[in-house]
């Protein structure tokens, strides 16, 4: 089998033009390997060779992606990689991106890729699903250690070889999953590794859990008597029907309802959709879960000034972090229009 | 959607029965709910104490936006048919 060809994806600076003050030059190809690619070369001792090494500039790239996209394609189409390597970047945060540029142009061109850069690189907030990234250090200082692992995952997908998980092969995890067979059943691994824990042992999760960041508690109402509150609600309770089609798990979006004339959410009027719970008692009474007839009643009593006339709706089952974060964030703008100053959150 | 609410700087009071996973998911205002398919309510109780559980329970969550908190806490309701 003729030896796997790779094309070289490097920024101005290791491909050898100069420095920051370079950072505008537009993409340029190289016949053989440059800098770092010789090192790889080295690495690969005649297994794989480096057949075109693609130079951009950070701030091109980075930047102008609309027109390196076009010299990247035409790179490898005319040297028809078996795989493409981006980088090291390091911790360089435009090298990072330009690195997921050029993987985007390969993976559109049904070319294996991979990269490789620092776990902290802010392009990883954008791209982590989608690149196959070595860990490395942070600074170029770190490029020996960087090499070999990059040069050993590069040659079997030149070779097409199968991938083990993220943890065999040492890449970031990009959050994807395969079923495998086991050996053992799930129930003997479990006893297996509660064992080790009890015994104080070293032991490794078979799937860690993500570790949640907090957030500064807003700055408490001074008072509630004068303050307009909206009500929003992950329980799935929505106009019976579900005019909207909201999803029942796995949520895309979130919906908002006019309640300013209701003094409670009458059953039959209003449906639990909320794929996660038993539903029998919200249907009954949808109050149960959205409790307008409770804040009506406190409204009335003055304890607070004015309920919003609207109630924001989503179902939170099987819902992803990232989208709820995002329904947040477009609630929280809603809010602030409105001159909402507090928010009661029911979840079932 | 609780934390981009109180990320964006209005107080929220986060009305669950699982406030152990609240705990660890770091919300910071968390109320005590009666059960996960009626967090507001208990269909054991009379209609008339239902409703009053349930305006209890509103009650102290609406108390909760004005009380500063550190992080995440969690605030019990004491009436009867909460538990």
């Amino acid at each position: 089998m003729p030896s796997p060809r790779v094309v070289h994806y490097l920024n101005q600076f290791f491909g050898g033009i100069g420095g920051e003050d370079k950072a505008d030059t537009p993409i340029e190809v190289h016949l053989g390997a440059l800098g770092p690619g010789r090192g790889l070369e080295l690495q690969w001792a005649g297994a794989a060779h480096i057949v075109a090494t693609i130079v951009g500039g950070d701030n091109f790239v980075a930047t102008r992606a609309t027109e390196a996209e076009p010299a990247i394609r035409a790179a490898l189409q005319a040297h028809q990689p078996d795989v493409l390597v981006a980088g090291p970047a390091f911790n360089a945060g435009r090298y990072g991106l330009a690195c997921g540029v050029a993987c985007g142009v390969a993976s559109e061109l049904g070319i294996r890729h991979v990269t490789a850069m620092a776990a902290e690189n802010p392009a990883l907030a954008i791209y982590a699903k989608r690149l196959l990234t070595v860990p490395t250090g942070e600074l170029a200082s770190s490029m020996p250690r960087a090499l070999p692992p990059l040069a050993r995952l590069a040659l079997k997908l030149a070779r097409h070889e199968p991938l083990g998980s993220a943890a065999e092969e040492d890449f970031l995890p990009r959050g994807l999953r395969r079923d495998v067979w086991h050996a053992q059943t799930g129930a003997e691994r479990a006893i297996a590794l509660l064992k080790q824990r009890l015994a104080g042992e070293p032991f490794r999760s078979e799937m860690p859990i993500e570790q949640f960041a907090g957030v500064p508690p807003a700055r408490a109402l001074k008072t509630l008597g004068g303050a307009r509150l909206a009500v929003v609600s992950t329980g799935g309770i929505v106009p019976s029907g579900n005019p909207d089609r909201l999803r029942e798990y796995n949520s895309m979006t979130w919906k908002r309802y006019p309640i300013g004339d209701l003094a409670r959410l009458e059953p039959g009027a209003w449906e639990p959709i909320h794929g996660g719970y038993d539903s029998t008692w919200a249907r009954e009474d949808p109050n149960r879960v959205v409790p307008l007839d409770a804040l009506r009643s406190l409204e009335r009593e003055h304890v607070f000034a004015k309920l919003h006339d609207f109630y924001y709706v989503t179902v939170g089952v099987g819902t992803a972090v990232n989208n709820a974060r995002r329904f947040g964030e477009e609630i929280a703008r809603e809010l602030h229009a409105a001159d909402v100053q507090g928010v009661i959150l029911t979840a079932t | 959607m609780a934390k981009e609410i109180e990320r964006s700087g209005i107080p929220v009071a986060y009305v669950t029965t699982l406030t152990s996973l609240a705990e660890e998911i770091r919300a910071n205002r968390i109320v005590a709910g009666v059960r996960i398919p009626h967090p507001l309510g208990n269909p054991t109780l009379t209609p008339d104490n239902e409703r009053s559980l349930r305006t209890a329970v509103t009650r102290r969550a609406l108390q909760v936006l004005t009380e500063a908190v550190d992080g995440p806490k969690v605030f019990q309701v004491d009436h009867p048919g909460a538990h």
